[in-house]
């Protein structure tokens, strides 16, 4: 399980974090996690999937609240677009960008994300809808 | 151009930022340095030393030595600092010797034939400091017994086996006051939670007895560069000079000040590889009215952080302004090495109230909570959630489907204490057994999710936070909640 989730689960705690290190701390988390809840939990994909994601909201929430230590900066894009397109992704709140990632990158549909995030659909599709207008508007 | 048009160009443009973006993050540089171990058992070194003392008493013990530390290590290097990280040693055979409030262990150096260890004690400063070293010879002393010969020292002990191992302890806070007029081992004072001579000496028995050490290991370690240091302590250590900047470990420095010469004012120490690392930064503990952590004209205090990199300062400037410009300083020179807090810098976020008479007996940080806002302010149940995070289980905020004027800690069974302690923690609110159906959007099976399967009984306890609550933390995020800075 480990092999085959890894790598999909510390891109996805990346995208949201935006640090490698705290990413590949909370996928670590996310399988001792799993370890310890070994026997209570039924889909251990969603277990872990979801405690990436809470992880990552919850870390790049405390991340913002140091303001004086600004979020590192992103890695050269190849593109002015992808790199203009990838500020407007870096300026999400966490919660919008996971959604993004997960609606946009992942090709999850509305439902399985609301299902993954343990939230109603209804939330999933108003931060959605908050995000795209955000990214519209950031990249008019 | 329609709005679905537009709508799948910037599908597109996000999808591709992703792909490309992402593994760049995770491709971002770093050095990576195999090393071999240099691990050896306890066995070994003991052999040799037996041999040449002559005796192998204790190298039988030793046979049980197994759970080396990993061999290699990782050196990361930034502006700020450079870290070797290397796999917490298996420090569960000294776990069971020190007294379990000294939680946090490490191995400060290891050479071929030494290694030292630390256990601290987060709040009230205090450090045991073990040596265990091969090749010594028997001292001729008049306790003599059958571990070998003892010798008491200012603030412990050491024992010299007949195998020629040479094993210490000490117990201190980092300075000595200035006018402190009894022995110099804070330790041992009756007001501060002592550590008695008398169990130094049964300690170090036993890691004698245990017959383990790591000779000639990888140790982490981290050293920022002088210029972090001379920053961070620009105005909060005016007046005090450098005296001292003392490596006594691969992952231990201390940095004496002094207002005077010859005798440190304030100590700091850096600590790596503290085991087990705590999930967030260990709170400011407020060195005022009966807080732990103070002495008869001393301070001392730990703020250890996620990365198992742990600052003690220790001081003789016991005025509470000074403590907390000290406690910002250990914040900032964690967040020079580990990155960032998780708690506003400088601000206190956690008071050690008084010892209640209550007995808790179900541990905070497992209890289930959720919190929802049935009040006119938007984003508060958020709020409340983040400052409640790291002591309680707690589920995503959500809206309650009612709104009401004062707040309300619904409890399920046996959790009524922790719902008072919790109402009294937000300032107020009336307690009540937990509902059926609770006034949450969506119900229970709101909760439902992976790993809830069975929303019923999900919940310990239950914060409808009303108008009266909401009100003051809209007023003033920082203070709404008493003893927990609110963010977010």
């Amino acid at each position: 399980m480990y092999r085959e989730h890894h790598q999909r689960l510390l891109g996805l705690a990346a995208a949201i974090t935006l640090d490698r290190r705290a990413a590949e701390e909370i996928v670590q988390d996310a399988f001792e996690g799993l370890q310890r809840a070994r026997g209570r939990v039924e889909r251990p994909e969603a277990y872990l999937q979801r405690a990436v994601i809470n992880r990552s909201i919850n870390r790049q929430r405390r991340w913002r609240v140091a303001a004086r230590h600004p979020v590192e900066p992103p890695p050269p894009a190849s593109s002015p677009e992808v790199d203009e397109t990838w500020q407007a992704v870096v300026s999400l709140p966490p919660k919008q960008r996971a959604v993004v990632a997960l609606r946009f990158w992942h090709d999850m549909t509305i439902d399985a994300i609301a299902e993954t995030l343990g939230w109603p659909a209804g939330s999933v599709k108003s931060t959605l809808h908050r995000a795209l207008q955000r990214l519209k508007e950031d990249l008019r | 151009m329609t709005q679905a048009t537009i709508d799948d160009d910037l599908e597109a443009r996000v999808r591709a930022a992703f792909d490309e973006m992402v593994p760049r993050l995770l491709a971002a540089p770093r050095s990576q340095a195999a090393q071999p171990s240099r691990a050896r058992p306890f066995a070994a070194a003991l052999v040799v030393a037996a041999t040449v003392a002559g005796a192998a008493v204790l190298a039988q013990r030793s046979s049980e030595t197994s759970g080396r530390p990993a061999d290699s290590t990782v050196t990361a290097t930034d502006e700020s600092a450079t870290t070797t990280i290397v796999p917490a040693a298996d420090l569960s055979w000294l776990r069971s010797i020190v007294p379990e409030r000294f939680s946090l262990l490490a191995m400060t150096s290891s050479e071929p034939d030494r290694v030292t260890y630390v256990a601290i004690e987060p709040t009230d400063g205090k450090s045991l400091e073990i040596v265990v070293a091969a090749g010594a010879s028997l001292e001729e002393g008049a306790d003599v017994d059958a571990v070998g010969s003892w010798a008491e020292t200012a603030q412990g002990w050491s024992v010299t086996t007949p195998a020629g191992v040479r094993a210490e302890i000490s117990c201190n806070i980092g300075v000595r006051g200035r006018d402190f007029p009894g022995p110099p081992n804070y330790c041992e004072l009756a007001s501060t939670n002592p550590v008695p001579k008398a169990e130094l000496r049964d300690m170090i028995g036993e890691v004698v007895a245990a017959g383990r050490a790591d000779f000639g290991v990888a140790v982490a370690s981290t050293t920022p560069p002088q210029s972090v240091w001379t920053d961070a302590a620009a105005g909060v250590l005016d007046g005090q000079e450098l005296i001292g900047d003392t490596d006594w470990g691969t992952g231990d420095h201390v940095w004496d000040y002094a207002a005077e010469s010859g005798r440190p004012d304030t100590s700091i120490r850096m600590v790596t590889g503290l085991t087990p690392a705590p999930d967030h930064r260990t709170p400011h503990v407020l060195m005022a009215g009966n807080a732990i952590g103070l002495y008869d004209d001393a301070a001392a205090f730990w703020v250890v952080d996620p990365s198992g990199i742990g600052v003690r300062i220790s001081t003789v400037h016991t005025d509470p302004a000074d403590l907390d410009a000290l406690y910002t300083l250990a914040d900032d020179l964690l967040d020079a090495v580990a990155g960032p807090s998780t708690v506003e810098p400088g601000i206190p976020t956690t008071t050690i109230a008084p010892m209640s008479e209550t007995t808790v007996s179900v541990a905070p940080g497992t209890i289930r909570l959720l919190v929802a806002n049935a009040s006119t302010v938007s984003g508060v149940a958020g709020q409340l959630t983040y400052s409640l995070m790291h002591e309680y289980d707690v589920r995503e905020a959500t809206n309650a489907t009612v709104q009401i004027e004062r707040s309300i800690v619904y409890f399920a069974g046996g959790y009524e204490d922790a719902a008072t302690e919790l109402a009294a923690r937000i300032g107020g609110a009336d307690i009540q057994p937990m509902p059926d159906d609770p006034p949450i959007e969506g119900g229970l099976d709101s909760l439902r999710g992976p790993d809830i399967v069975d929303p019923a009984g999900a919940l310990d306890l239950l914060v409808l936070l009303g108008n009266d609550r909401a009100s003051e933390m809209e007023a003033d995020v920082d203070t709404a909640v008493t003893t927990t800075t609110v963010s977010g």
